[in-house]
Order: structure tokens, then sequence, then C-alpha cells
């Protein structure tokens, strides 16, 4: 095994944090470098350090993520369904206003409010449709993606909180 | 039995062992388990899964700092920590509180002994 792949195999077991695993990786890669300047070689500096489960194991007792808590769930599943339904607003906009063209009115609201008519008969014509935009699907938008923001800061909040 | 407060007692220690180390000078992971081991008589033959967590722990706390030492000559740049003043602080008062530990402790073990 080269040293790559036990860095690599320690990091994979261990499943720590990101910030854990860059200080871990750097630490390994020294050490490396280190037995070798000893005149060591790979081989004997993996034995030496151990099997990579083993040394994972470590860390995985110090730096494992702490089990969830009950509001921390409740969090997650708060911004999962805000997510959900954020997800089906917009895919229901999209299918009505390319598929069904604008057949519920879309975010435009209801029915044309009027038609104008620019032009003469015997020119361009231009047809102006106005209608009255609603406003509901815009609040009801920036609630879910409130909904969601807060429900995430809160889960980052307690998640940060030892 | 004996591994469980063996692990313990080790735990309770080595934290302030390598704050004591790092005092004299800056160092890196390799060089501190060959200096435990060299220094306490081969008794603390640690491998780097042990030394690793308490340094971050130590580094997370504000007692320890770590940089990257130009390697000499041709070898690679090493990651070195060192102690920083809240470490020798805690340094200190570590070591005052191992003295009271360790005299109680061995005021009540070994008092059959000593009868």
């Amino acid at each position: 095994m080269s040293e790559k792949e036990y860095i690599r195999a320690v990091l994979h077991r261990s499943r720590l944090p990101r910030s854990v695993r860059r200080r871990l990786r750097a630490d390994l890669e020294s050490d490396f470098a280190a037995r070798r300047a000893k005149g060591q070689s790979d081989a004997e500096i993996i034995a030496a350090m151990g099997p990579a489960d083993q040394l994972a194991a470590g860390f995985a007792e110090e730096f494992a993520p702490r089990p969830r808590s009950g509001r921390e769930t409740a969090a997650l599943a708060g911004a999962a369904v805000f997510g959900v339904l954020l997800l089906i607003g917009l895919v229901w906009f999209v299918a009505e206003q390319l598929i069904l063209g604008g057949l519920f009115g879309g975010l435009t609201g209801g029915p044309v409010g009027g038609v104008g008519v620019i032009g003469g008969v015997d020119g361009p014509t231009v047809v102006l449709v106005s209608s009255e935009p609603a406003l509901w699907p815009w609040i009801l938008f920036l609630l879910l993606a409130a909904g969601l923001a807060v429900c995430l800061l809160l889960y980052r909040r307690w998640r940060n909180r030892d | 039995m004996e591994g469980r407060i063996e692990r313990q007692l080790k735990k309770g220690a080595l934290e302030l062992m390598v704050l004591r180390l790092l005092a004299e000078r800056p160092g890196y992971g390799y060089e501190l388990l060959t200096e435990l081991a060299r220094r306490s008589g081969g008794y603390f033959t640690l491998r780097e899964g042990t030394l690793y967590p308490i340094l971050y722990r130590l580094e997370d706390d504000g007692l320890l700092r770590s940089g990257w030492s130009a390697g000499a000559g041709r070898s690679a740049p090493k990651k070195t920590y060192e102690i920083t003043e809240e470490g020798r602080a805690a340094l200190a008062k570590g070591q005052a509180l191992w003295r009271e530990f360790s005299a109680a402790v061995s005021g009540l073990l070994l008092w059959e002994e000593e009868r």
C-alpha cells in the first residue's frame, strides 16, 4: 500500500468533519516525510502507524459528530418540508407555463384583464394582453423560502452549540 | 481491569506531557512520538492515532498553534506545533495539579507499604 492509499483509507474510514480531515492529511503526510528522512520505507511507516482502521478509530472516538438532538431533527424535517413545497411550486410553475400554456394564469393570476389593439387594420397590429398580476403566488414563495431559511439557520445554530 | 485503569491514567497524563515537551521547543508529530518514548523509558510508545487527537484538542482549546517549518536542505516541510501563552499557563496549572494529585493518590495507594 502506498502513502496515498494509506492516507485515503484512514480518512475514508474515520468519517471525520472536513476541517479535521484536512489537518489529519497534512499531519500524516508530514509524518511520512519525517520518517522517510530517517530512512524508513513506506511499508515500515505504515506498519509503525498501524492499520488504517485502527488509526481511524482513534479519531472517530474523539471527533465523530454527536447524534442529532430532537430539535435538530425537527429543524431538518421542517427544512425538508419547505424545500419540497418550494420545489413542487417551481415544477408546477414551469410545467404550467411551458406545457399547459399558462392555462391557469401562472404567476400573472387569473383571466386576462383586457385587450388593447394598436395600429390600424392595414398596418402592423400589436395586441397587448393585460392582466392583473396576482400577489399570492409570490407571497407564498417568499413564505416558503423564509421557512426554509429559518429552519436551516436554526439547525446550524443548534448543531454548532456544544 | 488493569488495562482500563492504565488507559485512564495515561489518558489523563498525556496532554500535560505533550504540553511539557512543546514548552521546551516546537515539534512535529513523529518527533513528539519519539521523544515521548525516549523520555518515558519506552513506557509511552504511542501511535499517530493516539497523539493527533490530543494535539487537535489542545489546538482547538488555544493551548497550541500549528504551522509549517521549512525543511532543512532537501527535506520536505513539516507541520509543527508550538505552545501558546495560554498553553504555558495551562501547563503550569497542570503541573501543580499533578503534584497535588500524585501526592494524594500515592499517600493512599502506598499507605500499607509504608507502614
